[in-house]
């Protein structure tokens, strides 16, 4: 191979791969709407999931993209603008939390029954889920 | 985290007739921590922060999910959970201790308070004494507004930083806590 040929195969990988890095480097986390759907499960099922066994359902759900079925007990928009929902599981003293991504706030009012799509995070007083968006 | 459950359970099944037992708690509390280095700077945000305040005994309990940190870059998240927090193994972290500066006639009265937060952070499974200055804010509808910054340092709780980024992520990092709580 001729050195000017090295040369030029040598800058084009290096540019390709800056861009490539470049663009890795700025990509902003997926939105859920546009991400398929892992596992479906009812509210009541997730938690009872997490309430048996934490640890496996850690492993089950945490950053699984999950459809939730419910019924919303309550729907409230926070200070920065964001909807956080509850769906109902049954038991009084944990629900499922839903987050929505920032302009996808759904018009819900409590007793509705839902489909939420979110990030599974985890369970503390509730089972999380956070970049949430509204399935219809 | 079932103690942090029974907390709550405790604080529900109190009578409301005891309203000199109140508590306050909240699942949406917000904290957001920064690093800011020459090379670049990180902001993350976590607004499901479970909390209970007790302002009879001063007891002050929050635990958050590591991986409902958000980013605004999807590798920085990324590399958050998998290389630094290790948050598969270490899903939470954890604050139990006590407020100083609030008495419980002070929780039912309108205005701001000066607090000192004393206890035990457990961030990646490493527990640390720390203690924190902070205000609360009772508003006229009763409702509290708790406030605090303040700083971890990644190496006290056993966090390491490879060194090829090291220059990127602070050695110091600010962490900002503000929760809204209502009565439970």
């Amino acid at each position: 191979m001729r050195p000017k040929t090295m040369i030029a195969v040598a800058a084009t990988v290096a540019l390709v791969g800056g861009v490539y890095a470049w663009l890795e480097y700025n990509r902003k986390p997926a939105s859920t709407s546009d991400l398929s759907t892992e596992i479906s499960i009812s509210a009541a099922d997730l938690l009872k999931a997490f309430a048996d066994d934490e640890l496996t359902a850690n492993v089950r759900f945490n950053d699984r993209v999950i459809e939730v079925s419910g019924t919303v007990i309550s729907s409230d928009v926070g200070e920065d603008g964001r909807t956080e929902v509850l769906l109902d599981t049954g038991d009084p003293l944990a629900n499922v939390s839903c987050s929505f991504e920032p302009g996808t706030e759904p018009q819900w009012r409590a007793g509705t029954e839902v489909r939420v799509k979110g990030i599974c995070t985890g369970m503390l007083m509730d089972v999380v889920l956070v970049r949430c968006t509204p399935v219809q | 985290m079932k103690t942090f459950r029974n907390l709550l359970l405790a604080a529900a099944i109190v009578p409301l007739a005891l309203s000199a037992q109140e508590r306050f708690g909240t699942r949406n509390g917000h904290i957001a921590f920064f690093s800011e280095t020459p090379m670049e700077n990180i902001e993350a945000n976590n607004r499901k922060v479970s909390s209970v305040l007790d302002p009879n005994t001063g007891a002050l309990q929050f635990a958050v999910l590591i991986k409902a940190f958000e980013f605004e870059k999807a590798l920085m998240q990324e590399h958050f959970n998998e290389n630094y927090m290790e948050s598969n193994t270490f899903p939470k972290a954890e604050f139990k201790g006590t407020v100083v500066g609030l008495s419980a006639e002070q929780a039912k009265k309108a205005g701001t308070y000066p607090v000192t937060v004393q206890g035990d952070l457990t961030i990646h499974g490493v527990t640390k004494a720390v203690e924190h200055k902070g205000t609360i804010t009772v508003n006229a509808d009763g409702t509290l507004k708790a406030v605090s910054d303040f700083i971890v340092k990644p190496e006290d709780h056993g966090i390491k930083i490879p060194g090829v980024v090291r220059k990127n992520i602070a050695e110091e990092i600010t962490v900002k806590v503000r929760i809204d709580y209502t009565k439970l």
